[in-house]
């Protein structure tokens, strides 16, 4: 039986018949917050409640007040029987007409010749399709009564007797054609291996969303498993700092995920050239990542993908944590078994040791020394460990956190990799004098702790707000501030007025080299000031005629000077493990 | 074609094996078919192994072959055509073959070995879980530590130190666990003896990387040590592809009885004692409660 119709319901009253405003968005797609999830749900029907929108009734069926009333135990079993769609198999009730399912009855009602008798045969499915859910006796004794079921068919269906095709309100998903659109494409704020991310506008309320589009053209098996797997995780989150799944839209063979929208991520934030952080302000963005990604390890979830621009800040530093599209749950592994998660995982900047020594057994411990990452770049304003492939990147942090010694990490040699990536000397830790001097006490402990080359050493993010950090003064503050900051800003807007910049420079070198070719080799350096400066006094300009622009149209934005901003953050890995 | 016109092609594919499975198994499968000229063909594979010249990446690929090779030959002599061709071969070469796949200090390639060295001893009806066991725990023993004392280098692994009439897989074991504790004891004399640098240094400072002008193969360059973590990365995701085989009858599309049973039999441990004593506490606080819900008196 096709999944487009389902079968009738108690009788409801006519008036309430509005399939059409409980559409949710009006779009062919089931809106997660409209009344159409709650029918999904299955929620137990009241009779004084909302209609469901979607069950299938016959045209001619009317409803009578009194018959209502005196059958509540008949219709609430009746509901739970349709809930169960999909088992069709015969019923052996007696008193209905057909021992098959619904299918078979679908036939028989064209050739019936009155409407009593296809109204006992639609039901006579359906009963079928209750009785498999069990519990067979009670329901049975309550039909078999005065209020039964047979009792009522003569009345109900004395009506229209011609009943052939389907109604639209009969039907359980309309596709529904508007004029306008719902969503009004802002601009494009994100790319990455899963698609492209845009900002837009609600157009009945108002407000902005980010839409996520899949990417399918590359698919050919289908609906990607990988998007499976992310909508589904969030669907189950709730939490003020995880990003929310508003709804999913299905419009022109395009799948688009629906988020709350967020003017800044971090990565995108910290490239502002005038932004000044007090310490009661990064403690506020650090407290609610941690707060977050708590309720994430509680969840047994590993978000596998923690970077500054997945982490999203709205125009207070309220923050949210974002992009799922690598994060898994926990397996439940019995002793001595290894999870066995692949370690294709995580952007390189932010990839723990244990990952680019080959782990695949490993745990939440990878999503700890990458919010460690993001805690120092609070303070320093750029990524601590910038390595370009896996060697340069462990590299890196052995040069700032030094080679593990035996007691530090003593079984960092069973790793898969570790021959491969043997130290052939030992190199100290300069982490100490790299960042003491910009950060607290308390935030330089903390993100020692956080950034333990043994994983088994890491704090976990419970333990991290336990940590004095966030008990002691000053006390986490919301960054008022940030509500008169110009224009919005994401890693994605950044790396790509830093690709315009870098083309003009080299535009304009190329003018250069054509007209004095002997120059040449100064032009480099010469240029970069140059046009930085150019840049800043274009920022002043529009940033006072700012009021105009739309918010978050380019032209609003100030260009950071180039100098400030690290290089690009390359792009996280898209496979997953199966 | 002949032997020595199969053989000559066996050791082409051989040198240009790379490790993706599908490859490994092609290979294999070949050298099956002209399984009867495995006096021909087996010596190219130990020929390539002993090669100097050969890349270790290649060895480690090599060795992952065999472990196919195995494998196959297992599952080919379920028809009485064949007769687990190469398995003697094979089972009397390891250890002399870990030696070719882990030369000198270099043990790069130790986990791949001890993983495929894992899977080929399943096939085998001779007790080595200890040595498994054994494998990633800490191997140094007294001795060795008064030598870390005296900052001696690790005495070379040779195939004579295990030549006690033993199976060769058995000594195939001791050779690689052997080969462990050198790597450990190598990374303990290191950290004891050698001083600690306090100043930036690079990747080719750190790390034992081969440099372009050097020739020896049995370092591995940069490049090709990310080509060998994604090849590695590779096959652990190719590995998982068959996970989700089930073992059911021809022709049936339910879940048996037995198939639901086995999977969550397997998916849970016993209970420990306590949590059967708080699990059958708590039931018959269950029942109790049941039974004063009962206006009469039950049972």
């Amino acid at each position: 039986m096709s999944d487009r119709y389902r079968p009738p319901p108690p009788p409801p009253k006519k008036s309430n018949r509005d399939y059409q405003k409980s559409s949710g968005s009006g779009l062919a797609a089931a809106s997660s917050s409209g009344p159409y999830r709650s029918s999904f749900g299955g929620d137990p029907y009241k009779p004084s409640g909302r209609r469901r929108p979607d069950v299938y009734r016959p045209r001619n069926d009317t409803y009578t007040p009194g018959q209502s009333g005196s059958r509540p135990d008949y219709r609430d079993s009746e509901y739970r029987g349709d809930e169960d769609g999909g088992a069709s198999i015969g019923s052996k009730r007696s008193f209905v007409g057909t021992p098959s399912g619904p299918r078979g009855n679908r036939k028989k009602n064209k050739k019936a010749p009155d409407g009593e008798r296809r109204r006992g045969d639609f039901r006579g499915g359906r009963a079928g399709r209750g009785d498999l859910r069990g519990g067979r006796g009670g329901r049975g004794d309550l039909r078999g009564g005065p209020n039964s079921n047979s009792s009522k068919i003569p009345h109900a269906s004395s009506g229209t007797p011609n009943n052939e095709s389907l109604t639209r309100n009969q039907l359980y998903a309309i596709q529904v054609i508007r004029s306008s659109r719902i969503y009004q494409r802002v601009q494009q704020v994100g790319e990455g291996t899963y698609g492209r991310v845009y900002k837009a506008k609600n157009t009945i309320t108002g407000e902005y969303v980010a839409l996520k589009k899949l990417r399918l053209e590359s698919e050919r098996e289908g609906f990607p498993i990988t998007a499976m797997r992310e909508i589904k995780l969030l669907q189950s989150f709730d939490h003020e700092n995880i990003v929310g799944l508003l709804e999913m839209m299905v419009e022109h063979n395009q799948i688009y995920m629906i988020f709350d929208y967020l003017d800044h991520d971090l990565t995108g934030l910290l490239t502002h050239p005038d932004l000044v952080l007090e310490e009661s302000h990064r403690k506020y963005i650090f407290k609610q990542l941690m707060e977050g990604l708590n309720y994430l390890h509680k969840k047994r979830v590993i978000h596998r993908d923690i970077k500054g621009s997945n982490i999203l800040l709205n125009s207070t530093g309220g923050l949210k944590i974002a992009d799922f599209g690598l994060a898994r749950t926990m397996k439940i592994v019995n002793d001595g078994e290894s999870p066995d998660y692949t370690n294709r995982v995580i952007t390189i900047w932010y990839r723990p040791p244990e990952l680019l020594l080959g782990a695949t057994d490993y745990g939440r411990e990878v999503d700890i020394w990458g919010v460690g990452c993001l805690l120092i770049e609070l303070y320093s304003k750029v990524a601590a460990f910038q390595g370009f492939d896996e060697v340069g990147q462990l590299c890196k942090i052995y040069n700032v956190m030094g080679t593990p010694t035996l007691e530090e990490w003593p079984n960092i040699q069973n790793l898969p990799w570790f021959e491969m990536l043997k130290p052939k000397v030992n190199t100290a830790s300069k982490f100490e004098e790299k960042y003491k001097s910009i950060m607290s006490p308390d935030s330089y402990d903390l993100a020692l702790k956080l950034l333990a080359l043994n994983p088994s050493e890491r704090l976990s993010a419970e333990e991290a707000l336990e940590h004095d950090y966030f008990k002691n003064e000053p006390q986490p503050e919301p960054l008022m501030f940030l509500k008169d900051v110009e224009g919005e800003w994401h890693e994605f807007e950044t790396k790509q007025r830093r690709r315009q910049e870098r083309k003009r420079l080299h535009d304009e070198a190329r003018a250069n080299k054509s007209t004095a070719p002997r120059t040449q080799e100064q032009v480099g350096t010469d240029q970069i000031d140059r046009v930085t400066t150019i840049t800043k006094s274009v920022s002043e300009v529009t940033a006072d005629d700012g009021a105009d622009t739309l918010p978050g149209s380019t032209t609003s934005i100030a260009p950071p000077s180039l100098t400030s901003v690290p290089k690009s953050v390359p792009e996280s890995e898209a496979t997953q493990d199966i | 074609m002949d032997s020595f016109e199969a053989a000559t092609q066996f050791s082409q594919i051989l040198r240009a094996l790379t490790p993706a499975l599908p490859n490994l198994v092609r290979a294999a499968h070949f050298a099956l078919k002209y399984s009867e000229s495995e006096d021909y063909l087996f010596p190219s594979i130990v020929d390539i192994l002993h090669d100097k010249n050969i890349e270790i990446n290649t060895k480690s690929t090599i060795f992952q072959f065999i472990e196919v090779l195995v494998n196959e030959s297992f599952y080919f002599s379920k028809q009485p055509k064949y007769n687990y061709p190469y398995i003697q071969s094979i089972k009397e070469a390891l250890p002399q073959m870990i030696l070719c796949v882990l030369p000198g200090t270099n043990n790069a390639n130790i986990h791949n070995v001890y993983a495929s060295l894992k899977s080929i001893t399943k096939h085998f009806k001779i007790e080595c879980t200890s040595y498994i066991e054994e494998f990633d725990s800490d191997l140094l023993h007294e001795q060795d530590l008064e030598s870390l004392e005296k900052d001696l280098p690790f005495p070379d692994v040779n195939l004579e130190d295990e030549l006690e009439f033993v199976d060769p897989l058995v000594s195939a074991w001791k050779l690689l666990v052997r080969k462990k504790r050198q790597s450990q004891y190598e990374r303990v004399r290191l950290l004891k003896h050698n001083e600690v640098i306090n100043k930036e240094i690079t990747e080719d400072d750190v790390f034992n990387i081969k440099e372009k002008t050097d020739r020896a193969p049995d370092r591995l360059s940069k490049r090709q040590i990310l080509a060998r973590m994604e090849d590695d990365r590779e096959g652990h995701k190719r590995s998982k592809e068959t996970l989700w085989l089930v073992n059911r009858p021809v022709n049936s599309t339910y879940i048996t009885e037995d198939e639901f049973l086995s999977h969550y039999w397997n998916k849970y441990n016993a209970l420990t004692p306590e949590d059967d004593k708080a699990f059958l506490s708590s039931l018959e606080e269950l029942n109790a409660l049941v039974g004063d819900s009962y206006k009469d008196k039950q049972f």
